[in-house]
């Protein structure tokens, strides 16, 4: 693709055909699955005696698994950006990036929807969200817009997908047997034929369109989860939009570490070149340029006027117990990524690789300090408090939970890039065809 | 002579545990200061009454003497004179009204003694107290103009069999509420001039009512010394009635859900038709391009 190499066919389809694991690959499933294991005794544990093996208290009534929850939200919105904005705005070289984000943005919704129901003490009673939710109460908007989202973003890999599943049919001996009825139950039916093409592309075209204000909900509904409740720090008219800037960039940056990953596992350094890492990081910069300036506004403000009921928040974020997080987070998470990525050289594979992993690292904990210290600092003073309900920091159970569900996530990606082409083969081919064609 | 000072040694520290234990023996033998009060209360010009208290001091804090018989007296101690007799009780009050058999020597005279006699017991020594009355009567009146609505209220003693105007009487006059009184004006007390009467302004505009706006203004004197506390109430309509926010029961964001707002229900069932009609639709293309599979 790069320097306008076309490849031949047999060759595309034989590199980007799913490729089983090797021993690394075997390794990492592995270790992902253990850890999933090990969060799924922890939740055995919580199940059987409830939340008092956490350390949330009265205060701190959303810990850890809360910023994990947003941080999932965050990331499946990459789905509609790589997906649906760069199909509709036709950047041309997002092919290798769609199914990457899609299969990041599946991945990531089904754990937000699992851990918000980790969240609960009572899982069983989710269901009285639906029989008595109350649509005035933003828990319920969630609900159902995470619902409505999954199932978008579920839609739109699978038809994405459908060509690619006839030529995984047809080149059975070159992907083996154990997935052949899977893919004949889910495409066997794909023809490729003109009208069927024409329904396929109108589908993606209308998800495509549809995913766009449906993420922006979800990020939003998410922000005002908070922004509707009246405490330090969330008390801001600015959340939606704050918000959906840091789930982009996450997202970009999730997907940059993905493409790293894939291209060096699978050798697909012809599909996934130099100028994409390039391009990616460019938007890399905006992203983290337009999350910083949001970030401005919402430290910088509150801290000029310095309100005395805001006072203990901001200042233990600024200098206090909060500080070497907060400064973490600015820092690793925004300004570092945004040097790297400034410069041409920063935006080689391997360091806009490393800026990735510090967005997303950088993004993870930060969510933590928009959820804990702000629960740690109400406005009305904690009087007569248990000392404990003054301080918190998750339980290994917590950690575990969180940790299995972060693993759990990349386990679905693993295993979807083991059964599916990470990069669309159908659309490569066509492209490639175009570019002869020119 | 080491025998002497230690017998010397051994008086002294006998008599200084004699004087220890004697002061320990008077001190627990000290009986506690009584409080003994009767305080008289003319309500409506009516049926008047007296309030006997029973009280000592514990710790810096009154509280009230029980199981303490305590006589209570018209004029003198003696038995004839005897109004009542009573246990106290654990508040330490007890309301006494005056018998029938004494109607004929109240209303022969115009002024009275009351006298409380509490027996004397194991903590306390016999305590009297006393309170002199003077027969009185209050009125409330009002008055309104187009502007200021006014509260006069007269005194009167009986004197000699006359109802004579009582002149420098300190008076209250107030707004009955749930909790305590409101003065009607911004001056705490009003005093009666030489005809009896007080007038006082009702600054209260807008001030809650009962349902139909209605309020009781209280006239009272307050433990005077020789009218006791006599008051009088007069139920006016000058208050406004509050009208009952039913917008509990109305739809709103902080409703139930069944009072969902309509607005919010049509927008928000808007958006997920339109969405899930939209992922609907899709689904049926998806049925139409397996059928057009399964056709080719």
């Amino acid at each position: 693709m790069e320097n306008q190499n076309i490849l031949p066919a047999d060759k595309v389809i034989q590199d980007l055909l799913p490729q089983k694991f090797g021993l690394r690959g075997k390794i990492w499933t592995a270790t992902l699955i253990i850890i999933c294991l090990i969060g799924a005794y922890a939740y055995f544990l919580q199940l059987k005696n409830g939340l008092v093996v956490t350390n949330m208290g009265d205060y701190v009534s959303w810990g850890i698994y809360i910023s994990n929850f947003v941080f999932f939200v965050a990331i499946s919105l990459v789905g509609s950006l790589i997906t649906a904005i760069f199909r509709l705005t036709d950047v041309k070289w997002r092919t290798p990036l769609t199914r990457i984000s899609e299969m990041i943005a599946v991945s990531a919704i089904t754990f937000a929807s699992l851990i918000i129901i980790v969240d609960m003490g009572r899982p069983e009673r989710l269901v009285n969200i639906f029989a008595h939710g109350r649509l005035q109460s933003p828990i319920v908007w969630d609900v159902i817009v995470i619902t409505t989202y999954f199932c978008i973003s579920l839609f739109l890999l699978y038809i994405t997908l459908l060509p690619d599943i006839r030529i995984m049919i047809k080149a059975k001996e070159m992907v083996g047997k154990p997935f052949a009825k899977l893919y004949k139950w889910l495409g066997s039916f794909w023809k490729g034929t003109e009208a069927q093409e024409k329904i396929r592309n109108r589908s993606i075209t209308i998800l495509c369109i549809t995913i766009i204000p449906v993420a922006f909900c979800i990020h939003t509904v998410t922000s005002w989860l908070f922004a509707t409740t009246y405490r330090p720090g969330w008390d801001s008219t600015n959340f939606g939009a704050y918000f959906i800037s840091g789930a982009f960039l996450v997202g970009a940056g999730g997907v940059v570490v993905a493409m790293y990953v894939f291209r060096k596992v699978y050798k697909l350094e012809q599909y996934i070149t130099d100028m994409h890492f390039e391009k990616m990081g460019r938007i890399l910069v905006l992203l983290a340029l337009i999350y910083l300036y949001f970030n401005v506004n919402e430290y910088l403000v509150p801290a000029f006027k310095m309100k005395k009921s805001e006072e203990d928040h901001l200042t233990a974020l600024f200098v206090g117990r909060y500080a070497p997080l907060f400064w973490f987070c600015i820092l690793v998470g925004m300004i570092i990524p945004i040097i790297i990525s400034l410069f041409k050289k920063g935006r080689r594979p391997l360091p806009m690789f490393i800026a990735g992993v510090m967005v997303v690292v950088g993004a993870w904990f930060k969510r933590y300090l928009i959820v804990t210290p702000t629960l740690l600092h109400p406005f009305l003073p904690m009087h007569d408090a248990p000392e404990k309900y003054k301080h918190y920091f998750p339980s290994w159970q917590e950690w575990a939970i969180a940790m299995g569900s972060l693993a759990g996530a990349l386990l679905i990606i693993t295993l979807l890039a083991r059964i599916f082409p990470v990069i669309s083969i159908y659309k490569t081919l066509t492209d490639e065809n175009e570019t002869a064609q020119k | 002579m080491k025998l002497l000072k230690n017998r010397s040694g051994l008086i002294l520290m006998t008599l200084l545990l004699a004087g220890i234990i004697c002061d320990a023996q008077d001190s627990t033998n000290e009986k506690k200061e009584l409080q003994l009060n009767i305080t008289y209360y003319l309500p409506q010009n009516n049926v008047p009454y007296l309030l006997v208290t029973t009280k000592t001091k514990v710790e810096r804090k009154f509280i009230g003497v029980k199981d303490l018989k305590v006589n209570v007296y018209l004029n003198s101690t003696s038995d004839s004179d005897l109004i009542q007799s009573f246990q106290s009780n654990a508040t330490g009050e007890e309301r006494i009204y005056i018998p029938p058999s004494f109607k004929r020597v109240w209303d022969a005279a115009s002024s009275f003694t009351f006298i409380a006699v509490a027996a004397a017991n194991k903590e306390f020594d016999e305590t009297k107290g006393e309170v002199q009355v003077t027969k009185a009567k209050i009125e409330v009146d009002t008055s309104r103009t187009d502007e200021t609505k006014n509260v006069t209220v007269t005194v009167k003693t009986l004197q000699k069999g006359e109802w004579i105007p009582a002149k420098d009487v300190e008076l209250k006059i107030a707004v009955k509420r749930s909790i305590g009184n409101l003065p009607i004006g911004d001056e705490e007390t009003y005093t009666t001039d030489s005809t009896g009467s007080v007038t006082a302004e009702f600054k209260r505009d807008s001030l809650l009512g009962d349902s139909k706006g209605n309020f009781i203004l209280v006239a009272r004197t307050e433990d005077n010394e020789t009218l006791g506390n006599i008051f009088a109430e007069k139920n006016v309509s000058w208050g406004v009635a509050p009208t009952i926010d039913n917008s509990f029961n109305n739809r709103s964001l902080w409703a139930t859900s069944s009072k969902t707002p309509i607005w919010l229900v049509f927008m928000a069932s808007s958006i997920v038709i339109g969405v899930w009609g939209t992922l609907i639709y899709l689904v049926f293309q998806l049925f139409k391009i397996k059928k057009l599979g399964k056709a080719s």
